[in-house]
Order: C-alpha cells, then sequence, then structure tokens
C-alpha cells in the first residue's frame, strides 16, 4: 500500500527544484490561454444573448472553455520546472526620471500559482457541468445571463491568481466581486436578492480600500507593485521607510483588511450568509471554493511583508479564531441548510486566517484545498435538494432523503462532504485541520494556546451542525414537503424531482476529489526536514514564503533554519507532554466523535429533545437569551443597520435635501430666475401701443440732450466722486471744454 | 443779402422752430387716430425745415435751403407709403384708432 | 440772458396746450387760447430782445405775426376733434412756415413749401381722411369717433414736451451768441461769376452801357474794395456793383444742389420712384383665385384632368 502511494507520489509530485540550479527555462508562451479562455467564454455568451439563443448551448461552450483552462493548467502543471513570468502584453507603463510604475499583463507562474489554478479550474469546469442541468428551468430566459456571468468570474479569479503584480491582483479582486454581485443578484426580481447583491457588493467595497491603499504604500515603500522584486527589495533590506515608517506598519493591516473583506471574516462577513439568495451553483463555486479563498491567496502572496510589524500576524490569527467560533455558534441553530453552510463556510475560513496567523502557510493552502472540495460537494448537494424539492431547505421539513429512490448519490456524497467537514478521522478535512491546529500550539504568540482550545472546541460544534444537518435531512423517518417554488402545483400531489446524470456525475467526481484530497498529505516530499506532503512542497517551492521565520516551510535562503531546528530552538509547545501533531490526531478524532455523538443524540434518535430543550432554554429567563441569539445570528446585522446604515442614512437624507433646496433651489434655479424676473420687470414696456413706444423713444431723445446738455457738471461730478484718476481728468476736461 | 442777422434774431428763429416741433411731438402722443398722428410728424418737419433755413441764411450757406429740399421730397414719399398703409390697415380693421394695432406686443 | 423766465414762459404755454387737449367749454377754450397766444409773444420777445436787432420794425413785426400764426395753428390742429379740421390748421402752418421763410429770403422755398405740401400732401390727406373718416353711430353722423375726441394720456405727453422746449430754448438762448457768423460771405458773388448770361443781364440792367465783358483778374471778373465789389471794364470803367445784380435765391439754391449735392438728387430720384413703386404695391386688391385659376396662373394651362393621381 505504501509503495503504491510512493509511486503514485512520484509521478504527481514535483520535485523542488533548488535555486542555485538554474536550468533552461521551458518556453511556457501558451500558457496565456488559460487566462483568454474565460473570456472567449464571455465572448461567445454574449454572442448567444445577443442573437437570442433558446438552447443550452451557453452551459456547453462554457464547459468547453473552462475544460480546456483546465487541461491546459494540467499541461502546465506537467511542465513546470521553476518559477517563470509570462509577458503577455504590456499594460501601464508610466515613467518619471526617479521612479516608475510598471504593471504589465504577465503571468507569474509558481507552484502556489498551480496549486490554486488546479482546484480554480477544475472546480469551474464540474461545477458549470452541474449548472447545465441545475438551471436547465431558465434556457431562454436568465440561462445566457448566468454561463456570462461565470465566465466572466473565471476569467477574474485566473487573472488575481495568475496575475504577476499587485495590479492585476487588484484587477481580479474587482472584477471577483462584480461577478459576485452579478451572479447574487441573479434573480433580479426577487428584492432579497437585489439586496443580498447589493449586501455582497458594499461589504467589499470596504475591503477592497484597504488593498488599493496596500497597493499605493507598497509602490511608495519598495517602488514596485511585482511580486518578485518585492521580495528582492524586502530581502535586501533597501526599502524606503519614509512616511515616518508608519506607513509601513500598515501595509500588512490594509491587506488583512482587504482579505477579512473578501473572505468574509469579522466584521465583515456579513454578506455572506445573504449571498445564499443567489443559485446554488454560484454559491458553490464562488462562496465555497474560490472568491472567498482569494483573501488566502493574498496573504500567503505577500507573507512577507506581514513580517513589517510584528502584531500583524497575530491579528489574523484573533480574527480568525473568533471568526471561527462565532460562525459555529450561529450555524448551530439555523434551520436553513444552505445557510448553515454559509456559516460553515465563514467558520471554516477562520480557520485558515487562524493557519495563516500562526504561521503555516502550508496549513493554510491546504485546508483551503480541501475545504473547497468538500465544501463544494455539500452546496452542490443542497443545491440538488432544494432542485428536486422545489425550494425546500429548511431541515425541519426535510427527513429520510437516503432511503428514497434516486437520492442515494445525493444522500451518500453528502455524507462524505460531511465526514470530512467534521474532521472524521482520515479524512481529507481530519489531516488539514490537524495542521492548523497542531501549529497553534507550537508558534509562540499572544494567547495562540488559547486560540488553540477554542480551534478545538469549535471543531467539535462543527460536527455537530454538520451531521444534525445530515442526521435530519438525510436519515429518519421518509418525510418532505416541497417549498416555495411550486409554481401553482397542488402539494398533496408533489413528487419531488430527482437529480439525473449530470448532477450525479459532478457529485461523484467532487465527493472522491474530496476523499482523494487527503492523499497529498503521504505523498513523501523531495525536501529535507518537510513536513506534509505534496502542497507543503508546492507551498515550498513558491517564493512567497521567503523570509518569513518560522515557517512550517524551510524558507529558501540557506542559513534559515528547518522545521526540524525551530522545534528544537523554540520552546517547544507541547501538548500533554506528546509531539503536537500526534496529539492533535487524538483529540480531534475524540472531539469529533463528541460532536457526532451529541448529533446522533438529538437529531436521530430522540428528534423530539432537541426541541423540548430548546423550549427549556426559551422558558427559563436566565438561559432565554442563548437560543434566541443564536437563531437571529448574534443581531449583528441588525446592530449594523443602527450603527453604520441608519447614519449614513441620514446623513444622506440631510445633503440630498440640501442639494435639492439650497444648490438646485437657491444657485442654479435662483439664478436662472433672475433673467426671468427682470424680463418680467420689463414686459411692460411692450404694450402693443405705438405711442407708448413713441413716448419711450422721445424720452430716450431728451434724456441724451440733457446729457450732453450738462456733461461739464457730470464730469465734475464724477471727478469729486473720484479723485484718484489724472490722466481721465484732462481727458474729460477736454471734452467739457469743447462743449 | 450779404450781411447776416443779429444771433438774437436767429435764436428767436430756432425757438420758434422748437416750438412747432415740440407740439408736433404733442400731438403725435396725444392723438389717436392714425392720419392726424401722421400729420403731426409732418408738422415736426415743418419746424426741422425753418431751423434748417434760418441757420443756413445765418451762416450765409446755401446747404441749408438744399437740405430742406430733400426732407421734402422724403416727407412725400413717406406720406404716400404711410397713406397707402393707413387705408389697408382701415381695411383689416376698420377703425384708424391706435390702440386697435396691438399685436404689435409680444 | 437769464433763463428763468423763458422756462416760465414755457411753462405757461404747456399748460395752455394742456388745458386745450381736455375737453372744455368754449370759453375756457378761448380764454386759454388768448393766454397762450399771450404767452407765445412774451417768449418770442423776451428771447429777441428788442426788435432793433432786426434792424427794421415791420420785419419783426412780421416775424412775431407768422411765428404766432404758426403756432396757434398748430395747438389748434392737435386739440381740434375733427380730423379735417386739423389738416386744414396744418395748412395755416404750412402758410405761416412759408411766410417765415420768406422773411428769410428763401423765397425759391417758401413758395416750393406750399406747393408741396398744401398742394400735394396735404390734399393726399385729405383724400384719405374722407375716405376713412366715418361716424361711430350712423344714427348721429355729425360726432367724431372716440379715438377722436378724446386725447391719450394728454399730461405725460405735455411734460414730455414741456422738457424738450425748455431745453431747446435754454439751448438756443444760452448758446447761439457763440455762433460764429459768416459776415461778407462772398459765395455769391462766386456764383455770379459762374452764371455769364444773368451777370451780363443784371449789368446790363444795372447800367446799359457798360462795355461787355469786364477784364479777368485773378481768374476773377469781380473784384473787392473798400466800397464793395467792382467790376473794370476793358475801357477801363469802373462799375460799382451792389445787391440788384446778385442771383435770385431760386438760382442760388440751384447753383447750389446741382455744384454741390449731385448724387443727393440722383437718390432723391430714387427715393420717389420707391415711394410710386410702394405704392402701387400696397393698393393692390388680394383677389381669391380658385384652385383651377391658380393652376392656370401658374403651369400656363389646366392639367387637372390630364395629370390624374400621382
Amino acid at each position: 500500500m505504501i509503495e503504491a502511494i510512493a509511486i503514485l507520489s512520484k509521478l504527481i509530485a514535483m520535485p523542488a527544484v533548488p535555486t542555485a540550479e538554474v536550468l533552461h527555462a521551458v518556453d511556457l508562451s501558451w500558457a496565456g490561454f488559460i487566462v483568454w479562455m474565460p473570456l472567449v467564454s464571455l465572448v461567445l455568451c454574449g454572442l448567444c444573448a445577443a442573437f437570442k439563443v433558446k438552447t443550452k448551448a451557453p452551459a456547453i461552450i462554457t464547459v468547453i472553455c473552462l475544460a480546456t483552462s483546465f487541461i491546459l493548467t494540467l499541461i502546465l502543471w506537467n511542465s513546470y520546472t521553476q518559477p517563470q513570468t509570462i509577458h503577455l502584453f504590456d499594460w501601464l507603463q508610466v515613467h518619471w526620471e526617479d521612479g516608475s510604475f510598471v504593471a504589465n499583463f504577465a503571468l507569474y507562474i509558481d507552484s502556489l500559482t498551480l496549486l490554486w489554478m488546479l482546484f480554480v479550474t477544475g472546480l469551474g469546469t464540474l461545477i458549470a457541468v452541474y449548472a447545465s442541468e441545475y438551471m436547465e428551468h431558465d434556457v431562454g430566459k436568465g440561462y445566457t445571463r448566468f454561463f456570462a456571468g461565470v465566465s466572466v468570474f473565471l476569467f477574474a479569479m485566473t487573472c488575481l491568481v495568475m496575475g504577476d503584480n499587485l495590479l492585476m491582483l487588484y484587477l481580479g479582486w474587482e472584477g471577483v466581486g462584480f461577478a459576485s454581485y452579478w451572479l447574487i443578484g441573479y434573480f433580479y426580481q426577487k428584492p432579497a436578492a437585489v439586496a443580498a447583491a447589493k449586501k455582497a457588493f458594499i461589504v467589499n467595497r470596504i475591503g477592497d480600500v484597504g488593498l488599493a491603499l496596500a497597493i499605493y504604500l507598497i509602490w511608495s515603500t519598495f517602488g514596485t507593485v511585482q511580486y518578485d522584486e518585492i521580495t528582492t527589495v524586502l530581502q535586501s533590506n533597501s526599502y524606503d521607510a519614509s512616511f515616518g515608517g508608519w506607513t509601513v506598519h500598515a501595509i500588512p493591516y490594509l491587506l488583512m483588511l482587504a482579505a477579512f473583506g473578501k473572505s468574509a471574516q469579522l466584521p465583515l462577513y456579513v454578506w455572506l450568509p445573504d449571498a445564499m439568495e443567489g443559485p446554488t451553483p454560484v454559491s458553490a463555486l464562488i462562496h465555497a471554493a474560490t472568491m472567498v479563498t482569494a483573501g488566502i491567496y493574498l496573504i500567503i502572496r505577500t507573507y512577507p511583508l506581514f513580517m513589517l510589524d510584528e502584531y500583524a500576524l497575530p491579528t489574523v490569527a484573533w480574527v480568525g479564531g473568533l471568526t471561527a467560533f462565532f460562525a459555529a455558534t450561529i450555524g448551530m441553530a439555523q434551520y436553513d441548510i444552505k445557510r448553515i453552510m454559509a456559516y460553515s463556510t465563514i467558520s471554516q475560513l477562520g480557520y485558515m486566517f487562524l493557519g495563516l496567523g500562526v504561521i503555516t502557510s502550508y496549513g493554510a493552502a491546504y485546508h483551503v484545498f480541501t475545504h473547497a472540495f468538500f465544501k463544494a460537494v455539500l452546496f452542490l448537494t443542497c443545491g440538488a435538494i432544494m432542485h428536486g424539492f422545489a425550494g425546500q431547505l429548511d431541515l425541519r421539513r426535510l427527513s429520510g432523503l437516503r432511503k428514497m429512490k434516486g437520492w442515494k448519490i445525493v444522500s451518500y456524497t453528502m455524507l462524505v462532504g460531511c465526514l470530512c467537514l467534521a474532521g472524521f478521522p482520515f479524512t481529507s478535512g481530519y489531516f488539514s485541520k490537524d495542521a492548523i491546529l497542531a501549529e497553534a500550539f507550537v508558534t509562540q504568540g499572544p494567547g495562540f494556546q488559547f486560540l488553540g482550545w477554542l480551534a478545538i472546541f469549535t471543531a467539535g460544534l462543527t460536527a455537530y451542525y454538520t451531521f444534525r444537518v445530515w442526521f435530519r435531512v438525510c436519515a429518519g423517518p421518509v418525510h418532505f414537503e416541497p417549498g416555495d417554488e411550486l409554481h401553482g402545483d397542488d402539494p398533496a400531489t408533489f413528487k419531488p424531482h430527482a437529480p439525473r446524470f449530470a448532477i450525479n456525475f459532478v457529485l461523484i467526481t467532487i465527493a472522491l476529489g474530496a476523499l482523494l484530497a487527503a492523499l497529498p498529505y503521504f505523498v513523501p516530499n523531495e525536501t529535507e526536514h518537510l513536513h506534509g506532503g505534496w502542497i507543503a512542497e508546492m507551498i515550498h517551492d513558491s517564493p512567497a514564503t521567503a523570509g518569513v521565520p518560522g515557517n512550517n516551510v524551510a524558507a529558501h535562503a540557506p542559513h534559515v533554519e528547518a522545521h526540524g531546528t525551530i522545534a528544537h530552538d523554540l520552546p517547544h509547545g507541547d501538548i500533554l507532554g506528546m509531539d503536537p501533531h500526534k496529539a492533535m490526531y487524538y483529540i480531534s478524532a475524540v472531539v469529533g466523535f463528541i460532536g457526532i455523538g451529541f448529533a446522533l443524540f438529538f437529531h436521530l434518535f430522540f428528534r423530539s429533545s432537541a426541541d423540548k430543550l430548546r423550549s427549556k432554554l426559551l422558558a427559563s429567563r436566565a438561559t432565554r437569551w442563548l437560543p434566541t441569539s443564536m437563531e437571529n445570528k448574534w443581531y449583528v446585522d441588525e446592530i449594523y443597520i443602527a450603527l453604520i446604515r441608519s447614519p449614513l442614512w441620514v446623513l444622506g437624507k440631510f445633503f440630498s435635501l440640501f442639494d435639492k433646496y439650497l444648490i438646485d433651489g437657491a444657485l442654479v434655479n435662483g439664478i436662472a430666475s433672475l433673467p426671468r424676473t427682470a424680463a418680467r420687470w420689463f414686459s411692460p414696456l411692450h404694450n402693443g401701443s405705438l405711442q407708448s413706444y413713441a413716448i419711450s423713444m422721445i424720452g430716450g431723445a431728451v434724456l441724451i440732450v440733457l446729457l450732453m446738455l450738462f456733461m461739464p457738471e457730470i464730469v465734475e461730478l464724477m471727478q469729486s466722486l473720484n479723485p484718484q484718476s489724472t490722466n481721465a481728468e484732462q481727458v474729460v476736461v477736454t471734452i467739457g471744454e469743447a462743449q | 443779402m450779404i450781411l447776416s442777422f443779429a444771433p438774437s434774431a436767429l435764436a428767436g428763429y430756432l425757438v420758434v422752430s422748437g416750438l412747432l416741433l415740440t407740439i408736433g411731438i404733442i400731438g403725435f402722443l396725444v392723438r389717436r387716430n392714425l392720419i392726424v398722428m401722421f400729420l403731426c410728424t409732418e408738422l415736426m418737419f415743418q419746424g426741422a425745415a425753418i431751423a434748417f433755413v434760418a441757420v443756413g441764411r445765418y451762416l450765409l450757406d446755401y446747404s441749408g435751403q438744399v437740405m430742406v429740399i430733400f426732407i421734402l421730397t422724403v416727407a412725400a414719399a413717406e406720406a404716400a407709403l404711410a397713406l397707402a398703409l393707413v387705408v389697408l390697415l382701415h381695411r383689416q380693421k376698420d377703425t384708424l384708432d391706435a390702440d386697435a394695432y396691438g399685436e404689435l406686443k409680444e | 440772458m437769464d433763463l428763468l423766465l423763458p422756462y416760465i414762459a414755457c411753462l405757461t404755454l404747456a399748460l395752455t396746450i394742456y388745458a386745450a387737449l381736455r375737453p372744455a367749454p368754449p370759453t375756457v377754450q378761448v380764454a386759454m387760447v388768448v393766454i397762450g397766444v399771450a404767452a407765445t409773444g412774451w417768449l418770442l420777445g423776451i428771447i429777441t430782445g428788442s426788435l432793433a436787432s432786426f434792424g427794421e420794425v415791420s420785419h419783426g413785426v412780421f416775424f412775431v405775426l407768422f411765428s404766432l400764426c404758426a403756432v396757434a395753428a398748430a395747438i389748434r390742429m392737435i386739440t381740434h376733434e375733427r380730423p379735417i379740421y386739423s389738416a386744414l390748421h396744418f395748412v395755416l402752418v404750412v402758410i405761416a412756415t412759408a411766410g417765415l421763410l420768406l422773411m428769410l429770403e428763401a423765397e425759391f422755398m417758401a413758395f416750393a413749401l406750399i406747393i408741396v405740401y398744401a398742394g400735394a400732401i396735404l390734399i393726399t390727406y385729405m383724400f384719405v381722411l374722407m375716405l376713412a373718416n366715418q361716424a361711430e353711430n350712423p344714427d348721429e353722423p355729425y360726432t367724431q369717433a372716440i379715438y377722436d375726441r378724446v386725447p391719450r394720456e394728454p399730461a405725460a405727453a405735455v411734460a414730455i414736451g414741456f422738457l424738450l422746449l425748455c431745453l431747446i430754448s435754454g439751448t438756443v438762448i444760452g448758446g447761439t451768441p457763440d455762433l460764429q457768423t459768416n459776415a461778407n460771405s462772398q459765395s455769391q458773388w462766386i456764383v455770379l461769376e459762374e452764371l455769364p448770361v444773368q451777370f451780363k443781364t443784371n449789368v446790363k440792367i444795372l447800367s446799359p452801357d457798360f462795355a461787355w465783358p469786364p477784364i479777368t483778374e485773378n481768374e476773377t471778373m469781380i473784384q473787392f474794395g473798400m466800397d464793395g465789389a467792382f467790376i473794370v471794364s476793358q475801357d477801363g470803367e469802373v462799375l460799382q456793383l451792389d445787391t440788384s445784380v446778385l442771383p435770385t435765391n431760386t438760382q442760388m439754391v440751384g447753383w447750389s444742389l446741382v455744384n454741390d449735392f449731385p448724387v443727393t438728387i440722383e437718390l432723391a430720384g430714387v427715393i420717389l420712384l420707391m415711394a410710386m413703386f410702394g405704392a402701387a404695391v400696397l393698393a393692390r386688391r388680394a383677389i381669391e383665385l380658385t384652385e383651377r385659376e391658380k393652376r392656370i396662373a401658374i403651369l400656363g394651362e389646366d392639367t387637372e384632368e390630364a395629370g390624374g393621381d400621382a
């Protein structure tokens, strides 16, 4: 068995190339097509929309283009030897005498990029296949729009991941934000969907401000926005720490803000649960697997910059840990299974940030990788249930699905997902969570031990609420009720509509992926003292981790110690006297079983006891706050509305009144009314009477004669009022004399 | 006619001319009959004629009288056309009242 | 000269005119006329100072007479309610003006004025008045229309007129002493030179046995000496010329017109031509044509049956 795995590893593991040995770079200029294929798909979907195509053609186009991207990524992975920049075309090049701003449309291929691109393109293709059947109700109505949105999203995500400078990353960042907005608001006739789309975009905007400011500060400090050049400057310590130096410390916090916005951490997570208003493939692709991982990617890419301030990474860790716990408590009390999965996503993202904060970028990346698979599977199964039961997602109204005909695949793939999420031993989620949890106890930092125990407790909560869903929906007696999208049929004669080939195929594929994602852990890697298999290899290869001391992977520079020596140099955080990783294996397994046990008790065997517990808690005054707050998501949305939205609304109202009455009324209309008033004064002159016109003429003539007669006196008068002018005096005097 | 006359005599002629002019203006503004209004403009021409000839005589320059010839010419042409227009207007509205033609206003 | 008195005279005149404009009983009207006349005479008397400045008593008397006649006729013209009487009073004004022009030794102008104004323009006015003047009420054929009886805003008009009059008289009285005069102008002698036939005739009348032509000195025949102008015949005879040989006013005006303003004569002719055209165009009567007649007039034939629908 081990030999088989070893042989397999030889096929898929990439040897780490020491930088001292410069190999002949392979020509990879065709890699640009990975970026261009989703764009081609977008253009073709646009043409379909223009010609009002009423078939499934947009889906076929998108799947073909995305599959091409995926195949190209595989080929790229196969022919990858060392980090390389592929220049596509010149984009922004501004030069002046003492500086320049250069941001080209170029691709930076290193192993981190490849890791991300593999699951982005792979899951993108599979979910596009899933969506081709899931969205078939909308063929001819919004089908093309959906696939155009998916293409835009994938193009932007590719730009984000493969760009070689921060500006391309920003382009992709904004692009995925836009695509998310477009796709969440897919059902634009529903006000809730529109509001959710707006909320997602606006909350992301807050993070984007951080990113823009960070890019500017990075440019002004390091003089460049390209990754490799930043790393060079950082390592040689030749960066410009002017502006008093505080701006350099601000960079990691601004980057952090951006990552929290995009990856839905405290306090900017509020958009993710509402984003479930979009169609389920969107939730699976964007809000589980790819877009929300953009924040993690950003931090890993700019990891060396986080060393600029000593409290940056602990902040990340604390935010991540607290978010994980917070979201888990909310998820325990929701009834909508898609919402529960959304909160679970937030919680798992918190884990990833915790991993980044405790300096295991390997752990975070591995968790990203595994989470992408099992969360996608969970969302897609929820979607299948929604699709088949006319929109029913309440777990109190569905039960026993695994015993129904045609629903077995859905139930069992969901079981696989739930096991991975809960961290059942030997699933992929088990190993990835272990990497993070162990490091929390190893790395020294403010309160990291507490965070570690909190994370373990949250793992238990995760197991509980995950299996709550599965035991309620897929196990137990068979019972179902149709949901809101019944379209007028009689509920009594409702028959659930089981998923067909495309959905089933995708579910099985991704579930298999989720299981197989555990494998890379065991692939032996070829760098010394590296712990963690293929993923670690991939991260290790990336120059992004250069210069980060104490990172789980050894840095490139030869003088930095490896993990083993770190373990010897720093006080080794023992847990109960054992090696951290081994201890974690046992503890997390135990905690997971406890959680599953609770779920088994409350939601399979003695279902009524759950309701009884809830009513008992509600009855007692001391504990009433607990279930109500948890069900109401700790009132975070209400707090935001009161603290932020209402004052802004009042301010906006004030300014609109200001604009309406002062600027429009007094200034613009006031100035406009001057000619009108003047005209009204003078219009009685036009009374149509010949003689009144004659009077005006004669009066004018008399006035002129008067003026000419009394010119000397008038001149004298003006002179007496204005004694300064000397030249004018003489001129006027001569005129007066000529009279 | 070699000698001119005294300036005060010239003043007298000019005042008469001014009187006729003024009375013509008053008449123009006061009367409502179109034809009488035109007649008053002719009165103003008389005043102007006296003024021209008086000053021409004072300065012993015959340009003043030549000017009056032309005034006469123009007055005649203008009178002809004005009366033709008045006749047409009278055909339109059957009245000679100047206030009846109020469409001159906007 | 102090201007206060003339202003008061003007004010009196203005009030008189104002009173004359309002409908009033006949006695009041007569009284107004008398006062107006007196005011005008006073004004003119003030202005002209002593009558002796004119040189001859009759000259000054005639001046005042003609002036008063003109002013009185003018005032009656603007206040009379019947337009025909207004026109007739205007004729009186024209005659008075002609008299004033005669006193200014502009005989040609005086009679040309009478011929053109009273003889042509006023006749035209009379025709149009008779054409257009109708009584308001056919049952009372002797009442005039309302727009003839009631003046419009006499106060404002009189005020403006008064202002203008004060300005003019003030300027004239205060400013004319500065006016330069051309005493001893030789323009008439020059013109006489240019009219050889007239010159010869006049000299022959003056002195029948003068030998013609006289000698030419400095390109002129007439020479000037202490006693005035004289000509010297070729025999040496000196003939003093007096004013009787000078050309008449008509000749002078004609000479001035042709010598100094030839283009203006042509332009005046063009103006009269245009007036004639204008009058002819304006006085056409519009005729309503039917469609058929219009087509025939424009196309030259009736194409209704031939054309059909397009």
